[in-house]
């Protein structure tokens, strides 16, 4: 009788002991969630109150909040992208990059990472006459690289046609009008791209033609 | 004592049931490290806010009160909750056959998840790891293990702590034998590792697979680079030689002091931590994020070795003044910022190309590590489990042995063995226990080749030798292998029944000796001696080989004993 009291209580102690497991998996979830839930809160409210800062041209006070939206969250590319875009606007490239490159060690392809870098690049480009051979590889991994849907349409490869026509490229800036031509939808947008490519290399009149033509493609 | 019914009917062995049990410590250790590491992050969000130092008062504040309310907690409502979790687990281990109070996991959390949270620059992974400790003595004790498997139990459950807490079960499995258990005991380490990876799992499950940090690529650009790296691991290894010294002249004035002053040093070190965040967040708390912006290259070389020695002296302060909370991670974070800092330097002036500043943060981390707490193959692999990297395992190699190396120069005892003495406790140190070389039968045996007679040696012809030499016995060789002892009284009675003529391998007795060979040690031999006092030492190549002969008597004046104690104690003679 003991013996069975004995082995009944065991019983009971092993159901309590797993029991209590499963209720410290159930509370887990729940105190992750709620981790969660707070910490997506708190990076998305200092993430748009960067962009309304950004909008303002308050480039320090929205750099702060970017930041701490990066670190609140440090998965969503969104708020590491816009905090590499103000440091790059702030002249601090390298910081810029080193974001960046974070997001590129974990995927090459990855499109607005590699847009973002090409405009870092482009822009050392045009300041310290550096070779434009890392900016022109920067601007076509974008280009061929990862976009979420709808993808990113014509909007790197004429920013790259732009970046072109500044470092006097024209050979290569003519070929990217070609393509670009045959990439756009709309006859107005397609006929600027034809016209552009036409036009005389490195002339005012091609210049007038790009600037019209991203003007036309702007969503 | 009797095993749980459905255990019993399972009719598993005492070690299947402490694997089992290894799983399921893994899965609830993951569970409650989850639970702690939310704690901290809730806690840390609610009372510093965000973007951390924007709002002065909250951030002097919160670890103010923070270290207050965490100091009290463990002075007053969990005693048992107080000092460091490597050092409860060992004393769990060679003490109290494994024995962890409940209520220290419950006054672990709580403390550590409110200091932390609140700023204090502590770590987590040593309150993870006795949180670990003592799920694992809990359920030990209600799953009714034997009292081997419960003494052991508690640095499984410490393994599954830390390696829940840092996401790197080979790290936890490593430091649980280099730190606790001293030495790799088979047992032990099934049970270990599964713990480890259980609560892994279990973690990455709530937390997600993204590592503790961003890895930046490394290469090592030119062999050259390998001197910086071991300058590096120099200068890093005698900050963490002050790092002890520090700690330890800080707990004895402290002892000095009056005992209300208890009440007053948290707070104190509370407010150095919030003062100086208001300036350099990134000192507070754990200090992850600031581990891996440096790793990303977003500090000059100034911030960097300003951020290691700010964090240097308010880890001292606090973890001094009783702040409930571990020291693993504020050691990574020195070692990543003072070696990103001179790396940065050396960069600058250097003539030869180097590798980007990450590669020295990455190296750093384990420096600092493998000096403090002198567990060098641990801080190797911790670097190479966070990188994923195995080319940085050459400059980590160079920095950290380096570093383990002027560290052990300038201060002997180790972080856990200053602060075992410091509680009062008499715990072997790990690094002894593993640095301990064994007496072995070469040390002890007398070397002679003239000491057997071969196995087709006549009867008569053994006696004349012995005779002519002097000697009662010798070793004789058998045809098979082996050895026997052969004693002049035994041949005279062999040559008296007329056996003379016949080779000694055929007189003699089946039986044989167990022989030694030199390495063996001196206490593995000990175990040998049943009938005689003196056995062959023998050659591992060849066992007909004789080295020579190793006496009892010899193997006490080997310890240093006198010969008579054999006769005393009732050995063999």
């Amino acid at each position: 009788m003991l013996a069975a009291l004995t082995a009944r209580q065991t019983q009971v102690r092993v159901a309590a002991i797993f029991g209590g497991i499963a209720a410290l998996f159930a509370a887990t979830g729940f105190a992750v969630r709620w981790e969660h839930a707070e910490r997506h809160g708190r990076a998305a409210r200092h993430f748009s109150r960067a962009n309304a800062l950004d909008r303002q041209h308050r480039l320090a006070d929205a750099l702060r909040e970017y930041r701490t939206a990066v670190l609140i969250d440090r998965e969503r590319e969104e708020y590491q992208l816009g905090l590499a875009d103000a440091l790059r606007r702030a002249g601090r490239p390298a910081e810029a990059e080193a974001y960046l490159r974070s997001m590129l060690e974990r995927n090459p392809a990855h499109g607005r990472a590699n847009l973002a870098l090409a405009r870092i690049r482009a822009q050392q480009v045009l300041t310290n006459q550096e070779s434009a051979d890392a900016a022109d590889a920067a601007y076509r991994r974008a280009i061929a690289g990862d976009w979420p849907p709808p993808g990113p349409g014509p909007a790197p490869r004429l920013e790259w046609v732009a970046f072109l026509g500044e470092t006097r490229r024209s050979s290569l800036q003519t070929a990217q009008l070609l393509i670009l031509a045959q990439e756009l939808p709309g006859s107005e947008a397609r006929r600027l791209a034809a016209a552009a490519a036409l036009a005389p290399a490195a002339s005012e009149e091609r210049r007038q033609l790009i600037d019209r033509l991203r003007a036309a493609v702007q969503p | 004592m009797t095993p749980p019914l459905f255990l019993s009917r399972l009719r598993l062995t005492d070690d299947q049931r402490a694997l089992l049990l290894a799983v399921l410590i893994g899965v609830v250790t993951g569970l409650l490290i989850v639970c702690f590491h939310v704690a901290i992050e809730l806690i840390g969000w609610y009372s510093r806010g965000t973007p951390v130092g924007a709002d002065p008062w909250r951030t002097v504040l919160s670890p103010v009160l923070g270290c207050t309310a965490a100091a009290l907690l463990v002075m007053h409502v969990f005693p048992r909750g107080r000092g460091s979790g490597v050092i409860q687990t060992k004393a769990a281990l060679y003490i109290s056959d494994g024995y962890v109070p409940a209520s220290a996991v419950v006054g672990k959390f709580s403390a550590c998840a409110i200091s932390l949270g609140s700023g204090a620059a502590l770590g987590p992974e040593d309150p993870a790891l006795h949180i670990g400790s003592g799920i694992a003595s809990y359920l030990g004790r209600l799953f009714r293990l034997s009292r081997p498997h419960l003494r052991t139990i508690s640095p499984v459950g410490a393994a599954a702590g830390i390696g829940a807490a840092f996401n790197t079960p080979i790290t936890a499995v490593l430091f649980v034998v280099e730190e606790i258990i001293g030495a790799w005991n088979a047992s032990v380490l099934g049970a270990t590792v599964l713990a480890a990876v259980s609560a892994v799992v279990t973690a990455r499950a709530f937390l997600g697979d993204s590592p503790l940090f961003r890895i930046p690529p490394f290469e090592l650009r030119h062999p050259a680079e390998l001197l910086v790296y071991g300058a590096t691991g120099l200068i890093v290894g005698a900050l963490s030689a002050a790092f002890i010294q520090a700690i330890r002249w800080l707990r004895r004035q402290n002892e000095k002091q009056p005992p209300w002053m208890a009440y007053v040093r948290p707070a104190g070190a509370g407010l150095l931590v919030g003062v100086i965040g208001v300036w350099m967040p990134q000192i507070m708390g754990p200090s992850y994020d600031a581990v891996d912006e440096a790793l990303h290259g977003y500090y000059g070389w100034q911030w960097m070795l300003a951020f290691g020695l700010v964090k240097f002296c308010c880890t001292v302060f606090c973890f001094a003044s009783g702040t409930p909370g571990g020291m693993f991670a504020p050691t990574l974070f020195i070692g990543a910022t003072v070696g990103g800092g001179l790396g940065a330097l050396a960069s600058m002036y250097s003539p030869i190309p180097m590798s980007g500043v990450g590669s020295f943060v990455l190296v750093g981390i384990g420096t600092f590590f493998a000096g403090v707490f002198r567990a060098p193959i641990t801080s190797i692999f911790m670097a190479f489990e966070v990188s994923g990297n195995y080319r940085i395992l050459l400059p980590v190699m160079v920095a950290n042995l380096a570093a383990y190396y002027v560290s052990r120069k300038m201060e002997p005892a180790g972080f856990f063995d200053m602060l075992a003495r410091l509680e009062g406790l008499d715990l072997p140190s790990a690094e002894q226990l593993r640095e301990r070389t064994p007496l072995r039968v070469e040390h002890a045996f007398e070397p002679g080749p003239a000491f057997a007679f071969s196995p087709g040696t006549a009867a008569e012809a053994a006696l004349a030798e012995l005779r002519r030499c002097g000697q009662s016995r010798r070793l004789a060789a058998r045809r098979r292998g082996g050895w026997s002892w052969v004693s002049a009284a035994q041949l005279e009675d062999l040559c008296r029944r007329g056996f003379g003529t016949e080779s000694l391998d055929n007189l003699l007795p089946q039986g044989r000796l167990p022989h030694l060979y030199p390495d063996m040690p001196l206490d593995t031999a000990l175990r040998l001696y049943e009938e005689e006092d003196t056995l062959p030492v023998t050659s591992r190549a060849h066992s007909s080989q004789l080295l020579g002969v190793l006496p009892v008597a010899s193997i006490l004046a080997a310890y240093g004993l006198p010969p008579h104690l054999t006769r005393a104690s009732g050995g063999p003679s």
